[in-house]
């Protein structure tokens, strides 16, 4: 195990490669795999304050003395020395469309993001190659006092405020890929808003992967101050490659008195991806976070989206929908921890399996003493398409007060013959039926993305149905 | 009244450290804050595990297993994933010896032993 | 039933090879058992005492549990009739449910066995599992050890090694044993009992067989380790009732396994409440095609009790139909896990799989309710769920009482007996309905007089 070592004693410079066609990159990290000098090159290069490169440091020795999860999926043919760890594109960041080079604005136009999209959004954040390329930031929200940036912009213009909450609701250590992340974090967004301030429309975020061997390990802070409202949507797609790319995020929310948050996610990686995430959140009275989770890509997803109900009266609400097709393993769920009472939490989760598809529900609602009057409500519904498809349902519910209510119920079942005959007499094809049943099944999560996304998912189970998608 | 034991000379823990000691079955985390004394229950609130087993930074104490954090002069817990906080213990210095009165709370946290 | 003294050695506390040695020689057990038991007892030793970073012991702490501190064979008198028992005894087999035959395990010996004489001469054994290998060896050995393999884990081997007492219940082809058959473990000294159960009901057979634990109260630790298979044949019936009422000197851990054929039926009852910590393991192993089940389970902590139940339905083939329903109630500062896995392999076609656990919380707050209800399913042609609940009494059942002018300490203890009663109440054997319903009344702390419909 390489020594710890400062920045100072390690002397980096910057290296210039050749570069490969169609990517260019103005610098990549000079080896494969982590040690202390890639991680302090990767904070010297973003300008870091000590403190930063500290936590990322002990995060690193963290990461080297933790195991590797043997509880969820298949994780030991993840090779950590195989992965390039940081990649920063050309140009700095643009203010607004025109300024974005074009061979990105050509992957966003592959990805479909629609122009008329452009006027509404209030700001997008896109990451090309671990930096955030492009942003623009409506005027108006920029008056009210809204900050919404990239996360390294965050750290350099609001130190303070980043200090504060940066890796409190999850510290590196609590789990090796948190350890990871809080080592090569890079990207992800910032958001502040302030007290009172509503944002209708939801701030979204692209990502992608698009070199070999690369990884992902954005990193986002969300605070929404006392009464506040912001709507966070996250989506991302990744090509398919040979070897195994690996996406480790780490996302923290705090919602503060009366506030709400909702997170939004899409997850479409490419199916040799490990997609392994830490995402959190704290809500304090009468507050609300809400995660909408749709898991459809990856080769393994292990993902457990988690609201801590910390102040009276709060609500944590969890929706989740996967998808997993022949050889994915989608292992997600959620987490609620009541530690106030008057507190409610729902939990919704909707998984589908076809193929060789493994789904696993992994959830876990624990009530702590002191949590009267709270009401939690976990639902798990699971739909086997084939024969070799596998599902499992894992929750854990731990109760220390008895003045509460808490349910929870999870089924299995497949596709029935009735629904099937039924829709096939009416001239679909068997494909086209199960897609429709499919989209039936996952309709209550479906009807809380936002249209564009609701579509986009009903598209995708389609082509998975039709089997022209990997 | 709670009975003070005597658990500890001054010297045994010095500034910036922590040690465990059992005292009425119980295990008791002593930690030393720039020459001052402070006590409490050994254990996480948030998993089973020994608190002083991990790092003692200044007023913090940070738990070996995930890394909540304590703040050893309230017993509060600073950080997820901890969220009740740890029961502190009356401490009491006299002649150089460290004496502690249990806090009949205790931790509850899964595994704990109910029939001890 | 010991003609010769107890060997000294196994009247000092701990289990050793020498231990196991002796007592199968004391026992005159056949050679292939004395090895078998040895080879447990290796496995004992190799098997790391599970910790709360074992995932099946995730929740009970036993960091201070060690078979050191147990006289591992206690003997007991040896009776020519049911009169000459253990009061305490006698009093269980009077209120228990009527009985075709009996067995009474006191300690670690069998005190008395009796079968009536129409099941014997229809060719049902029902005798101590020492005997049973001096007279039925074969089957004895073909089906020992099948269901609760010596390394099932570190209880099962400590038990394969130390065993002792226990039973053997052979039921023929085709015969209905109408009035069940009772088996009473009693302890009344500080020291382990490790019995071992064996059923074989054959093809088209039926019988109800009853395992009753209770003991004489006690402040010293006590150990109590034991086994249970239950085979049940094509087309086969069996009603398995495991009541566990221990004083609360007593630590339980059992591991009941049965294997269904094709279109039989076991209806499993399992019972907890009493010991200081139970841990019981029921699984519905190798379940077959065309069978039926239901595993009932209440239990009832208070105190500071520990009550942990680990089920398995374990689905191999096609057809079965399963449904579970474990009840508790929990008070004080006790705490009750309870685990449960249903899991369907591939090519388990037509499954039908149910789980339901409820948990209700009466009195103060330091009670701590834990469910796991869990499934791995790899068949797609069936139809499986679960259903976990953990509250207080309900407001709106309490108010329903309430209106018709009962108070209201009065109505949450009758809310609370119909809680159990949604399980009770599916208990066709009127005795031990009985029976159940006065141990959870005494435990709810009713004290009616008339009998609560």
């Amino acid at each position: 195990m390489p020594e710890d070592r400062t920045v100072q004693a390690l002397g980096l410079d910057e290296y210039k490669f050749g570069f490969h066609d169609p990517e260019e990159y103005f610098f990549k990290t000079p080896r494969k795999g982590i040690d202390p000098e890639i991680v302090a090159m990767i904070s010297k290069h973003k300008n870091e304050p000590e403190w930063m490169l500290e936590f990322r440091l002990n995060a690193l020795k963290s990461f080297w003395e933790k195991p590797t999860p043997q509880w969820g999926g298949n994780l030991n043919e993840l090779d950590f020395d195989e992965i390039y760890y940081y990649i920063r594109p050309m140009e700095n960041q643009g203010r607004s469309w025109d300024d974005v080079p074009s061979d990105i604005k050509n992957t966003f136009e592959k990805l479909g993001i629609p122009q008329a999209e452009r006027d509404i959004l209030a700001g997008v954040g896109a990451q090309y190659e671990s930096e955030v390329v492009y942003h623009s930031l409506k005027e108006e929200w920029e008056k009210a006092g809204v900050v919404f940036m990239d996360m390294d912009g965050g750290l350099r213009e609001h130190e303070d405020l980043v200090r504060e909450y940066f890796g409190t609701i999850i510290p590196p250590d609590d789990n090796k890929f948190a350890a990871l992340n809080s080592a090569v974090w890079s990207g992800g967004s910032f958001v502040y808003v302030p007290p009172g301030v509503s944002i209708d429309i939801p701030l979204q975020a692209y990502f992608r992967i698009n070199a070999e061997n690369m990884g992902q390990f954005e990193r986002t802070l969300i605070i929404a101050d006392e009464g506040s409202y912001v709507h966070y949507i996250e989506g991302c797609t990744a090509p398919t490659y040979t070897t195994n790319s690996l996406h480790s995020a780490v996302v923290e929310l705090i919602a503060k008195p009366n506030a709400r948050i909702r997170y939004s996610t899409i997850q479409n990686w490419s199916h040799n991806t490990y997609n392994l995430v830490t995402k959190r959140a704290v809500a304090y009275e009468d507050a609300t976070v809400e995660w909408v989770d749709g898991n459809l890509g990856s080769k393994l997803t292990m993902k457990y989206p988690a609201v801590y109900l910390m102040g009276e009266g709060a609500r944590g609400e969890i929706l989740s929908v996967a998808y997993a097709g022949d050889g994915q393993h989608q292992d997600a769920g959620g987490k609620i921890v009541h530690a106030a009472p008057n507190t409610s939490s729902l939990i919704t989760s909707k998984s589908i399996s076809k193929g060789t598809g493994r789904s696993t529900y992994r959830g876990l609602l624990k009530v702590h003493e002191g949590a009267e009057s709270s009401k939690s409500r976990v639902e798990c519904d699971a739909l086997l398409l084939d024969e070799k498809a596998r599902t499992d349902t894992y929750p854990y519910i731990e109760i220390e007060e008895k003045k509460v209510s808490t349910e929870h119920e999870a089924t299995v079942s497949k596709v029935g013959e009735d629904q099937l005959f039924y829709l096939m007499s009416r001239g679909l094809s068997e494909e086209e039926a199960i897609a429709m049943v499919v989209n039936g099944f996952i309709e209550p999560i479906a009807k809380e993305l936002p249209l564009e996304y609701a579509i986009e998912l009903n598209r995708l189970i389609q082509l998975e149905m039709e089997g022209s998608v990997g | 009244m709670p009975e003070f034991h005597k658990i500890a000379t001054v010297d045994e823990v010095a500034p910036g450290e922590v040690r465990q000691y059992l005292v009425e079955d119980r295990p008791v985390a002593l930690c030393n804050v720039n020459g001052e004394f402070h006590a409490f229950e050994d254990i996480c609130t948030h998993q089973f595990v020994h608190l002083s087993e991990g790092e003692l930074a200044g007023r913090e104490l940070k738990c070996p297993l995930h890394g909540a954090k304590f703040d050893v002069t309230t017993g509060k817990a600073l950080s997820l994933p901890a969220v009740k906080a740890v029961p502190k213990h009356e401490v009491k210095v006299e002649d150089r010896n460290v004496y502690v009165a249990l806090n009949p709370k205790r931790v509850k946290v899964v595994g704990r032993n109910r029939r001890r | 039933m010991q003609k010769n003294g107890v060997p000294e050695i196994l009247k000092n506390k701990g289990v050793s090879a020498e231990v196991v040695e002796t007592l199968s020689k004391f026992k005159s057990e056949p050679a292939w058992l004395t090895e078998k038991r040895l080879e447990a007892w290796r496995l004992f030793e190799k098997i790391p005492m599970p910790t709360l970073r074992d995932e099946a012991w995730r929740y009970t702490d036993i960091s201070d549990v060690s078979i050191d501190d147990f006289i591992p064979y206690v003997p007991s008198p040896d009776v020519s009739s049911e009169k000459e028992l253990p009061e305490a005894v006698q009093t269980l087999i009077e209120e228990g449910e009527e009985n075709s035959a009996l067995i009474v395990q006191h300690n670690s010996e069998t005190a008395y066995s009796r079968v009536d004489e129409k099941l014997s001469h229809k060719g049902v054994v029902f005798t101590d599992l020492h005997t049973a290998l001096a007279e039925h060896g074969d089957l004895v050995r073909k089906k020992l050890f099948g269901l609760v393999p010596i390394d099932y884990d570190k209880f099962a081997a400590l038990n394969a090694a130390a065993f002792s007492g226990g039973s053997l219940l052979y039921v023929p082809r085709g015969v209905e044993v109408e009035v069940p058959i009772q088996s009473y473990h009693w302890l009344d000294v500080a020291g382990s009992i490790m019995p071992r159960t064996l059923v074989v009901v054959e093809e088209g057979a039926s019988v109800t067989y009853i395992d009753e634990y209770a003991s004489a109260n006690s402040e010293e630790l006590a150990f109590s380790n034991g086994a249970v298979e239950l085979y049940v044949g094509q087309g086969a019936h069996l009603r398995y009732v495991s009541l566990q009422n221990w004083e609360r000197n007593v630590l339980h851990f059992n591991t009941i396994r049965s294997s269904t054929e094709k279109d039989s039926t076991i209806n499993s009852l399992v019972v907890a409440l009493g010991s200081q910590l139970s841990r019981t393991n029921v699984e519905a192993g190798l379940v077959a095609d065309g069978s039926d089940s239901e595993m009932l389970g209440p239990y009832f902590a208070d105190s500071s009790q520990v009550v942990d139940h680990h089920t398995l339905q374990d689905h191999i083939s096609p057809n079965a139909h399963w449904d579970l329903l474990y009840r508790g109630a929990l008070r004080d500062e006790s705490q009750t896990v309870f685990s449960g896995l249903i899991r369907v392999e591939p090519g388990a076609q037509k499954t039908d799989a149910y789980q339901t656990n409820r948990n209700i919380i009466l009195g103060t707050d330091d009670a701590f309710a834990v469910s796991l209800p869990n499934l791995e399913i790899m068949a797609d042609d069936v139809k499986c769920s679960h259903g976990s609940t953990t509250g207080q009494v309900d407001e709106t059942d309490l108010f329903y009482l309430m209106s018709r002018g009962i108070p209201r300490k009065e109505a949450e203890k009758l809310v609370v007996f119909g809680f159990f009663g949604e399980v009770t109440g599916r208990i066709p054997l009127r005795g031990l309905k009985e029976k159940l319903d006065q141990a959870i009344e005494g435990k709810i702390g009713l004290g009616f007089e008339e009998r609560v419909a």
